[in-house]
């Protein structure tokens, strides 16, 4: 029977069991242990799938799948086991330690003397008029140490550094954001790879992937107004990235040392929306969209006894070559030439040698032009002319907006926590002829002794 | 271009190793003879000389290399070795631990002897991956080493208490019923574990240690995934290093949620910092030489 009573008991049955540290505990090792598996096994995202069956044979492959073990990191439990963390983590916060943040400002309770003699740290004093000690005094100086210090009739409290008790709650905020960032990025974002040529393109939700695999392929996209919210909810946006040209810088020794593009990003009508050329760790950044210069590539196009193949181009040693192995000691290098032939439409040329294992030698076979094939020997090489390939990396990432807040309130609060609440009270017996003074600090009890120490020493120099 | 190792700099990393050899020595003989306590002073003695010589080899590798030394295995080892040296002194000065030193200084040799015994390509000076060129290294790894160190010093700290409260203090971990009857019929109870002075005393070493540990490791984490998205544009990828420092990171949560509950065993919180400092190694060195792949390979052991 669901009537207000039982929900109530429920509602408080479930704040219980989820505020509980036991459970963040029995969280924390059940995610350290499956993490640890997720580690030390290979994971298919990394390795790919035909590495895995290569390793365990199929069967055993399946039933890995099956369990989850091949993908761990985005397999049922995994997730189940965060997300429980992270209800864990706000029902906690709320019912614990946010509760708890007040005490960072609070007064301590007035203490007696004999309580204070009970103290980890105390001593006492004596009221004469030889060194015009009383409670003001003590007052004063404890303010000059940067207390907080209140003095009720014949008693004192002071207390410093009590702030630092908010550590924990501004951590836990921090968590709090950064998860539901995560879950905001993982749900909603998307990301893709691809490699194109000059004044070639390629549409976002052709290659892009995101957690809810729903591709658009309408005209518009009524949840993401091109000019307003860069939230795409699963549905990637309809852009045309367009590669305007792309190029490499070199070193003076003909070693890489920077790519470029030219890019654009185009709407469904072809409007231009923006343009940019981005290089290496100089992205473009649109509408929360951003798009990488990943890598690079120049490939030739070659055949090989009729078998065609695409060949990426290397530079070793200020020539841009191509090594075909024939046998373990044997290879053929391939170097592209430019030459001024004006017969030749690209001016690329193929020049063949040999080259031998562990020898600097090598000799020259012939030279292929382009469009053409050569007869050298038993090969059959032809060559095609070169591309250019620009690697590019796009993704999104929503939820950025809590994630970054997040990690700087993480990162926060473990500041704050670093430093000790302390302690002093002070109190003037019944006879009125001592004072008894005694501390406590929850952490750097070593510290707190010696700046105890120095109070005392101070105190009772006649000033 | 291969840029010379200055003679220095061996020297320098030759008398720290001695000195950690030296100083190993006198903690054990003051360690087997409490009363020795000369010997005690004299062996951190030995360790500061030991420091001091590591810093000026390090100061003379970054100026070969224009740059901090934190570029391959050998640097990092050499720098985590530092950082436990100054961690152990620290901890020594401050709240004057003075019983493992000899467990300190002992370990401290084979990190030593591992650096030494890396081969020539792990050490030499060599320029660096793109990826790592970036002032990031140093504010990522560093903060990481540290807590290592102190995570490490913990550990022994927790050896140590699990030596103490099974072996040595033959009470072991008593837990005691107090009941006090103060007036008729009301009675107050209390629920006391009690220890050795010297076995609460390493209780507390370890818990100050994972306490400046894991804000170090916490902050250690999230500068590598600042620094994963500035370089390959994802935060977070799943990579056996990033996960490895996450199970590190859950193991002391644990260790610290675990503290809040006054009643706990000493023995179960000494436990999980020895397994913690154990994901600390699998953590900093097996993911490399286990070969879990990923995107952290460059300190590969081949």
């Amino acid at each position: 029977m669901l009537n207000k009573k039982n929900i109530h008991q429920i509602k408080q049955l479930f704040i219980e069991e989820f505020s509980s540290v036991k459970l963040a505990i029995t969280l924390f090792i059940f995610l350290a242990i499956t993490t640890l598996i997720g580690t030390i096994l290979p994971e298919e995202p990394m390795v790919g799938s035909l590495e895995l069956i290569k390793r365990y044979g199929r069967q055993k492959y399946l039933i890995l799948k099956s369990l989850g073990l091949t993908d761990v990191f985005h397999s049922w439990w995994y997730l189940a086991l965060l997300t429980t963390l992270g209800i864990n983590l706000i029902v906690a916060s709320f019912k614990r330690v946010f509760p708890r943040a007040y005490i960072a400002f609070q007064w301590p309770m007035e203490l007696r003397e004999e309580s204070i003699k009970k103290l980890p740290i105390n001593c006492e004093l004596d009221l004469n008029d030889k060194n015009n000690l009383n409670l003001n005094k003590i007052e004063s100086s404890l303010r000059k140490k940067r207390y907080k210090a209140k003095i009720n009739n014949k008693s004192l409290i002071a207390v410093k550094g009590g702030w630092h008790r908010l550590g924990a709650s501004v951590t836990h905020v921090g968590i709090l954001t950064l998860l539901i960032g995560c879950a905001v990025s993982t749900l909603t974002g998307f990301n893709g790879m691809a490699q194109i040529s000059e004044n070639e393109g390629f549409y976002l939700a052709d290659l892009g992937q995101s957690t809810t695999q729903i591709k658009s392929t309408e005209e518009r996209n009524w949840l993401a107004p091109i000019s307003k919210m860069p939230i795409w909810l699963g549905k990637i946006p309809p852009y045309l990235v367009n590669v305007n040209k792309t190029w490499r810088e070199d070193y003076e020794t003909g070693q890489p040392k920077q790519w470029y593009t030219d890019l654009s990003i185009l709407d469904q009508n072809k409007n231009v929306l923006a343009r940019k050329t981005i290089h290496v760790n100089d992205p473009l950044e649109f509408m929360g969209l951003d798009i990488y210069q990943s890598n690079w590539g120049k490939f030739a196009q070659i055949s090989f006894n009729s078998e065609n193949a695409s060949v990426p181009v290397e530079t070793f040693m200020g020539e841009e070559v191509i090594f075909l192995p024939l046998s373990d000691d044997i290879g053929i290098k391939l170097k592209l030439v430019q030459t001024q032939d004006q017969n030749t439409n690209q001016g690329d040329v193929l020049e063949l040698y040999s080259i031998f294992k562990d020898s600097p030698i090598q000799k020259f076979l012939g030279k292929v032009n382009v469009n053409q094939k050569t007869q050298i020997g038993p090969m059959n090489i032809g060559y095609f002319g070169t591309n250019i390939l620009t690697g590019l990396q796009f993704k999104s990432n929503p939820g950025g907006f809590l994630i970054y807040p997040g990690l700087f309130f993480i990162i926060c609060g473990v500041f704050i926590a670093f430093g000790s609440k302390k302690q002093i009270w002070a109190s003037i017996n019944a006879e009125n002829n001592k004072i008894i003074i005694g501390g406590n600090s929850d952490r750097a009890k070593g510290k707190f002794f010696e700046e105890f120490e120095k109070l005392i020493s101070e105190l009772i120099q006649n000033k | 271009m291969e840029i010379k190792i200055a003679q220095e700099e061996i020297l320098f990393f030759n008398i720290s190793g001695i000195a950690v050899f030296i100083s190993f020595w006198l903690y054990a003989v003051s360690w087997m003879n409490l009363k020795l306590n000369i010997l005690k002073k004299t062996g951190s003695a030995f360790l500061f000389l030991s420091l001091l010589s590591l810093t000026i080899a390090l100061v003379f590798r970054g100026i070969a290399l224009k740059f901090f030394p934190l570029t391959n295995l050998y640097e990092s080892l050499v720098i985590f070795a530092w950082a436990i040296i100054a961690a152990y002194l620290f901890l020594e000065w401050k709240f004057k631990i003075d019983y493992f030193g000899w467990m300190v200084s002992g370990f401290l040799l084979m990190v030593f002897l591992y650096a030494t015994w890396l081969p020539e390509s792990q050490k030499q000076i060599a320029p660096l991956v793109p990826a790592l060129q970036s002032y990031w290294r140093v504010i990522h790894v560093p903060p990481l080493l540290m807590s290592y160190a102190l995570f490490l010093i913990g550990a022994f700290s927790g050896a140590a208490y699990l030596i103490e409260t099974n072996f040595i203090s033959k009470s072991g971990e008593k837990k005691k019923n107090i009941t006090k009857e103060i007036k008729e019929g009301i009675k107050i109870n209390s629920y006391v574990t009690e220890v050795s002075e010297r076995a609460h005393f390493f209780d507390e070493t370890t818990y100050r240690c994972v306490t400046f540990g894991f804000p170090l490791l916490t902050i250690g984490i999230i500068n590598g995934a600042l620094w994963a998205n500035h370089a390959w544009g994802a935060l977070w990828q799943w990579d056996p290093k990033e996960t490895m420092a996450l199970v590190t990171w859950f193991i002391y949560a644990a260790y610290l949620h675990f503290r809040l509950n006054t009643q706990v065993s000493g023995k179960v919180l000494a436990s999980i910092a020895l397994v913690g400092v154990v994901m600390v190694y699998l953590t900093y060195l097996g993911v490399n030489q286990f070969n879990f792949g990923g995107l952290h390979t460059y300190g590969k052991i081949e």
